[in-house]
């Protein structure tokens, strides 16, 4: 074949330009440790290195979520290990103050300091905030202080029942919170017991409230137990003279328990065995409109908060006499039960935190064995194989070397040189 | 003689020299490109006869021809056309590739670090800063969606500058053959014949240019002109005129650059016939792969966008407020009227208004549609990609007028639409352009749910309640659902209540001293123990139609019946008809009738009802017995309900006969002991337990009256017979709770009376299921026609209960205020970064972007290796033609050797003839 002389230089340009542009790739494989430096380059690769990165991405999340819940469980786990100290000091106090046939009323005052002193604690513990300030056994209401009360009017839960998960796995939720009403509010009660609200639908401003109360004779409670009262102000004309008056009711039949009682703010209210008080200005009915409206919610269930503050007050009323003995004693006989009941509730929180921390190790061990079996196969798919590029470099600039050689060797063939 | 001599060795002189000056000339041409190498033909002059023979005259050249060869020239175009092509085309999508997978521009950094931050935020929800990191790398997301858009429009636009330097480029080249070939003509004209074959050349290279940006052909014309044919079958040139195509936007789509072919005063728009060359590259860059990324692109910011809002709107942020958009509002109106461009050719005046909302982001695909209206405002749609018809409709003229494909709904606004219209829909082009980050705050962010449930601590039984969830704020038709619609509370807040172990009922919590029933009520409601039990409807469709017949339960007008005899609910004979539609174009709706039977019983009814698909009926009879003070707790007395007594006798000694048992309580001094009595007598009797019946004694809330509530929960007769003395007035009185009481009168020994209270029935209709009667006023069931007849019962929430509740417990839900720590919204977002919300629920986000990156890379790699093919091929051709017609200096080298030595023997012949010449003279 007939060789023309543009054809010796394109010959050359070509495989020059060919070897240099496979050196340069070369090169910058080697620089950047990528076997696949665009998706053309590989496109199957590329999308497994993309569904890879993600996923290594999502692990390193997880493992931030792992760790923020496990902070959680294990300043919730400290504060429940609180608990159960009080609690413990407790047992021992109630077991002591059921030594009726020793104690004296001074010895029953001082007992009474004590759990006082250790009912102060135990407000604190369940009232506890985090870092950021939120009150850990709210349920999801945690910018107020879920107990309220104190010794004198009873104590009350604010909360919710809200548990927050946190995200641990793709389809893996671990409760990283309990709510208060769960671990220190649902406590079996030795004795039936009640809570008060006053009703959403409450027209009176400032709305009236209704004390915590408790039960002041347990037998004629019981009788009347489960029943709930509904406290309805009626118009102020059902009595004479007119004024507030409110009606007592049960809650499922409607039928009358005291009917048209005067009214007068905060005096004790007491019905079926139980006492509380009503304070502030209800609303009086109007013809066809009931008024304002409050509940009585019969319970088997008793706060632990509660609990304790009933013991107190019963020994600062311990007075010498034998009543006063009796009902001592079987105050201490409901506290010692409530308390282990509430001792029960608190170790079985403990115990899912820990079934829960579990968990989250060997979510975080799978997420670590994921990581590492990603990065392996992430860098098998994308990463340089420096021995191999080594090679493939020296090959290709020997190919480049050679092909300058070559055309600088052909290009000095002319015949114009021998004229 | 000598003469001859010197003559010959002349012509071999001219002829030597024409060659030297060929060679010279192909030395200097070397380097030219396109340029062909030259040769002399010489030819023997023709000799003259002489005596004894034929005495030669030399030599002479004939023609100066090039060398060439007309197949290898017009595979070279071809090849030329097919390189440039993939070349323009592959040069492009490179860059595509590079800005897809660039870790610093690639959207799927992005969304890992978006959803990092959002998971960050639900480990720690009252966090401000974890919040202000939301925000902030939503931000950066939108940035991200927004960059790689400008970065697309930055390489369209630089294709677009492309294609019009080569629009100019090939109207330059044509007019440049055009002249050529007027030249060559001219040329063959002058030269008799010989053919110029450096203009032959030049005009060879031009078309070879030519095909560098747009695939041609050529075919001889005659006198050495040359026509230029495109592909397309458009002559760019023809003889010595020359044909010009320039660029207009596009009647279409008013972004968009179309070729046209200038045909005198009509345009033939040929954009789609263009094919190889430079041009033919771009326009397939730029109609291919360039907007199948701006669309998929943007299909990922609205779906992203849509769902996200969608969830973040049901939530609730730190203020008790629900959430606002956290994306665009990707049916904005501006937004929706930029989705659709009007062809600029539609009639005037252009006075309408046309927009394309999204419907259902999961539904929709990445593909651009054309509307095109048709005479007597017939309009069809079109996707452009498949160019399959999707929707065939009629303009009704009233506007506005909305049809829906696709997951996609076209409005007509206003304006008038005429036959010849159309409008290019473009989906999601711009939707990666419109992404914007819309939070403000850090508190605004809706982390909670607005539903927070709570199960009463006086509850006896186990039973417990999940979290509940929202479903939907808006019913079908996007009107806001009643729930929800007032900010920052639950209207009503509901409570559900337990009537008896396994039943329920859902009322209205508003006033939690009396819980009133719902509209339409949730009653009688069956729990089944060891299943979570859903207490809300998830069918946005369903509606409840209740008995409200006047001759439902006990009407007035129905009397005892004294003395024995049949015991009727006095019911009618009805046929109930239920029909369900289908949204499906074309199928049948499916009719059932169901005939109840006179007299029959609301469980029986229901029953039939259950049987038809579509339909869930739900019986129960109520009866309330008042007014027993009357009676005397003496024989005869007794009350049975359903057959069975409930007053017990004992036998007295005394009288030798059977006495009221002494532990029934004498109605005249308590009617509560009286009817507590009979309510235990009841719930504890097996045959009517076995129905589930069940009492309770109770007081009206309104009138203060006691009163016996009996309740059949499978909707029995209640059937209540009283015997009582005759001589007193001794009377109790039955009612449905709703119609006027009836009174049964005792007649003494042995003579009942008695009367039947008939019961009710819910009935439940899927979606689509209606239900009409005959009568249509019906005595069962009330006017068909009035509005309120069938009401819906979609509430928008769910909610659960599991364990063993006991009756009288309470579950209540309401707003969730204050709920700081509430992350079941943020979860959910969370939960979109792996929920396959795009094309009809198979991808993700981040999948669909990888897939995206997938195609590009894909296409990438198979252009680049197309066009290494044809740069081989074009190579292999190059080298052929080089070959033939390329010079060779070496070669050139030789010829001036040897054409200077032709030469010096021809000089020398005359210096021999000279000399011959001298001799002869001297001589003399």
């Amino acid at each position: 074949m007939r060789i023309s002389s543009t054809q010796i230089f394109n010959i050359a340009n070509n495989s020059i330009a060919d070897a240099n542009q496979a050196l340069i790739k070369t090169q910058e494989q080697l620089s950047t440790g990528r076997r696949v430096l665009t998706p053309s380059d590989d496109p199957v690769a590329t999308t497994k290195i993309l569904s890879i990165t993600r996923e290594l991405s999502d692990v390193e999340q997880y493992q931030r979520n792992i760790d923020t819940a496990k902070n959680n469980l294990v300043l919730e786990e400290t504060l429940l290990d609180g608990v159960t100290n009080v609690i413990l000091r407790m047992q021992e106090l109630a077991i002591q103050a059921g030594n009726t046939a020793t104690l004296s009323e001074n010895e029953y005052i001082s007992l009474a300091n004590e759990v006082d002193a250790r009912l102060d604690e135990l407000t604190n513990l369940v009232n506890s905030q985090n870092s950021n300030g939120d009150y850990i056994f709210g349920g999801y209401k945690s910018k107020e202080a879920p107990f309220s009360g104190n010794i004198n009017s009873g104590f009350r839960y604010d909360g919710d029942e809200g548990q927050k998960f946190i995200k641990v796995a793709r389809n893996t939720t671990v409760a990283a919170s309990d709510s208060g009403k769960k671990i220190f509010v649902d406590i079996d009660s030795a004795q039936n017991t009640f809570n008060t609200a006053a009703s959403v639908s409450n027209r009176a401003v400032p709305p009236a409230i209704i004390s915590i109360g408790n039960v002041i004779d347990q037998d004629a409670y019981d009788e009347f137990y489960p029943e709930d009262i509904i406290i309805t102000f009626n118009e102020d004309s059902n009595i004479v003279p007119a004024g507030k008056n409110f009606t007592a009711r049960e809650r499922s039949t409607g039928r009358v328990i005291s009917a048209d009682q005067v009214y007068s703010p905060g005096t004790e209210i007491q019905l079926e065995g139980i006492s509380f008080r009503i304070g502030g200005n209800p609303t009086s009915g109007i013809p066809g409109t009931p008024g304002d409206q409050f509940f009585v919610q019969s319970t088997k269930k008793q706060d632990i908060l509660t609990t304790v503050a009933r013991f107190s007050e019963a020994m600062k009323s311990y007075d010498g006499s034998n009543d006063s003995r009796d009902s001592i004693s079987k105050i201490v006989a409901a506290t010692i039960a409530n308390i282990s009941n509430a001792q029960t509730s608190v170790l079985e929180t403990v115990s899912t935190l820990g079934a829960r921390y579990n968990t989250l190790d060997s979510t975080e061990a799978l997420h670590l064995d994921t990581k590492l079996v990603s990065q392996e196969l992430l860098s098998l798919l994308r990463d340089v194989n420096y021995s191999e590029a080594a090679t493939k470099l020296s090959a290709q600039s020997l190919v480049l070397e050679a092909a300058q050689a070559a055309f600088i060797r052909v290009s000095r063939l002319t015949l114009f040189s021998q004229l | 003689m000598t003469s001859n001599l010197l003559g010959i060795s002349v012509t071999g002189l001219r002829v030597a020299q024409s060659n030297l000056s060929i060679t010279g000339h192909n030395i200097a041409n070397a380097s030219v490109e396109g340029y062909s190498r030259q040769a002399v033909n010489s030819i023997t002059n023709p000799a003259t006869l002489k005596g004894g023979g034929y005495v030669g005259n030399g030599v002479n050249v004939a023609s100066i021809e090039r060398i060439t060869n007309g197949f290898v020239t017009e595979q070279l175009r071809v090849d030329t056309s097919l390189f440039n092509d993939l070349e323009a085309y592959n040069e492009n999508i490179d860059q595509l590739d590079r800005l897809l997978s660039d870790p610093s521009t690639g959207l799927s950094s992005g969304l890992e670090s978006f959803f990092s931050s959002m998971q960050n935020g639900a480990d720690d929800p009252t966090s401000i800063p974890s919040r202000q990191l939301i925000i902030s790398e939503s931000k950066n997301l939108a940035d991200k969606f927004n960059t790689i858009f400008a970065r697309l429009d930055v390489i369209n636009d630089g294709v677009d500058n492309f294609i019009s330097s080569a629009v100019s480029q090939i109207n330059s080249l044509v007019n440049n053959v055009a002249q050529l070939n007027q030249r060559i003509s001219d040329a063959i004209g002058a030269g008799g014949g010989s053919q110029p074959n450096d203009l032959l050349d030049q005009r060879d290279e031009a078309i070879r240019n030519l095909s560098q940006l747009v695939a041609v052909q050529s075919y001889e014309q005659g006198f050495g002109q040359v026509n230029v044919v495109m592909n397309s079958g458009q002559n760019l040139v023809v003889g010595t005129e020359a044909r010009t195509i320039s660029l207009v936007t596009s009647d279409q789509d008013a972004r968009k650059l179309d070729v046209v072919f200038e045909n005198g005063d009509s345009n033939i728009v040929i954009t789609d016939q263009i094919s190889g060359g430079e041009l033919g590259g771009l326009l397939r860059f730029q109609n291919s792969i360039m907007d199948q990324t701006y669309n998929e692109l943007g299909r990922i910011a609205i779906v992203m966008a849509d769902t996200f809002n969608e969830i973040h709107t049901q939530g609730i942020n730190l203020d008790n407020e629900f959430g606002r958009n956290f994306f665009y509002d990707v049916n904005d109106g501006l937004v929706s009227r930029n989705r659709v461009v009007g062809n600029s050719n539609n009639s005037t005046p252009n006075d309408r208004i046309i927009s394309l909302n999204i419907e259902n982001s999961a539904e929709i695909g990445a593909d651009d549609y054309e509307v095109a209206v048709e005479s007597g405002g017939l309009f069809r749609i079109t996707n452009l990609t498949s160019g399959e018809e999707v929707l065939t409709s009629v303009l009704t003229g009233v506007l506005p007028q909305r049809v829906e494909f696709d997951g996609l709904e076209l409005v007509f606004e206003g304006g008038t639409f005429r036959a010849g219209d159309s409008f290019k829909l473009l989906p999601t082009r711009s939707g990666a352009r419109d992404f914007s980050s819309e939070i403000l705050n850090a508190s605004s962010i809706a982390f909670g749910s607005p539903l927070v449930t709570d199960a009463s601590i006086g509850n006896i039984g186990s039973g417990s309640i999940n979290q509940g969830e929202l479903l939907a704020l808006d019913d079908t038709d996007g009107n806001p659902l009643p729930l929800f619609a007032t900010s920052g509370q639950m209207s009503p807040p509901l409570v559900v209540q337990f009537t008896s172990e396994n039943t329920y009922e859902i009322l209205d919590n508003s006033n939690p001293g009396n819980p009133v029933s719902l509209v339409p009520p949730i009653r009688n409601q069956r729990y089944i123990v060891g299943s979570d039990n859903l207490l809300f409807s998830t069918d946005q469709g369903e509606t409840l139609v209740q008995s409200n017949g006047d001759l439902v339960g006990l009407p007035a007008g129905r009397t005892p019946v004294t003395g024995g005899g049949a015991l009727i609910n006095g019911y009618p004979a009805e046929a109930i008809t239920i029909t369900q539609t289908f949204d499906t174009p074309g199928v049948a709706p499916i009719t059932n009738t169901v005939f109840s039977a006179i007299n029959a019983t609301a469980r029986e009814t229901a029953s039939l009802l259950n049987n038809v698909s579509g339909v869930t009926a739900t019986a129960f009879t109520y009866a309330e017995i008042t007014d027993t003070a009357s009676l005397s707790r003496t024989t005869p007395l007794q009350i049975s309900l359903n057959g069975e007594d409930l007053i017990e006798y004992e036998y007295d000694a005394l009288s030798a006969s059977f006495i009221v048992s002494s532990t029934v309580p004498d109605p005249s001094v308590s009617e509560d002991d009286f009817n507590d009595y009979l309510a235990d007598r009841i719930n504890s009797n097996a045959a009517l337990s076995a129905r589930g019946i069940f009492a309770l004694a109770a007081v009206d809330p309104i009138s203060g009256i006691s009163e016996l509530r009996i309740t059949a929960p499978e909707g029995d007769d209640l059937q209540i017979t009283l015997e009582a003395d005759a001589g007193g007035p001794s009377t109790l009185n039955v009612s449905d709770g709703s119609n006027p009481v009836v009174t049964l009168t005792g007649a003494g020994a042995g003579n009942t009376s008695a009367i039947a209270v008939g019961g009710e029935i819910d009935i439940r209709l899927s979606d689509n299921v209606t239900l009409g009667t005959f009568p249509p006023n019906s005595l069962l069931f009330g006017d068909t026609s009035s509005p309120t007849f069938a009401l819906s019962t979609y509430l928008g929430i769910q909610a659960s209960i599991q364990g063993v509740p006991s009756i009288g417990d309470t579950f209540t839900l309401g707003f969730n205020n204050d709920a700081a720590s509430d992350n079941r919204n943020a979860l959910a977002m969370s939960d979109l970064q792996n929920r396959t919300t795009i094309n009809g629920g198979t991808t993700s986000y981040s999948d669909s972007y990888s897939s995206l990156v997938e195609t590009v890379g894909i296409e990438t790699a198979s252009s680049r290796s197309n066009k290494e093919a044809s740069e081989r091929v074009l190579d292999e051709i190059t080298r052929l033609r080089d070959s033939i017609s390329s010079v060779n200096l070496d070669e050139e080298a030789s010829n001036l050797i040897r054409y200077e030595q032709m030469f010096s023997a021809n000089a020398q012949v005359i210096s021999v003839a000279r000399d011959l010449f001298d001799r002869l003279i001297n001589s003399f």
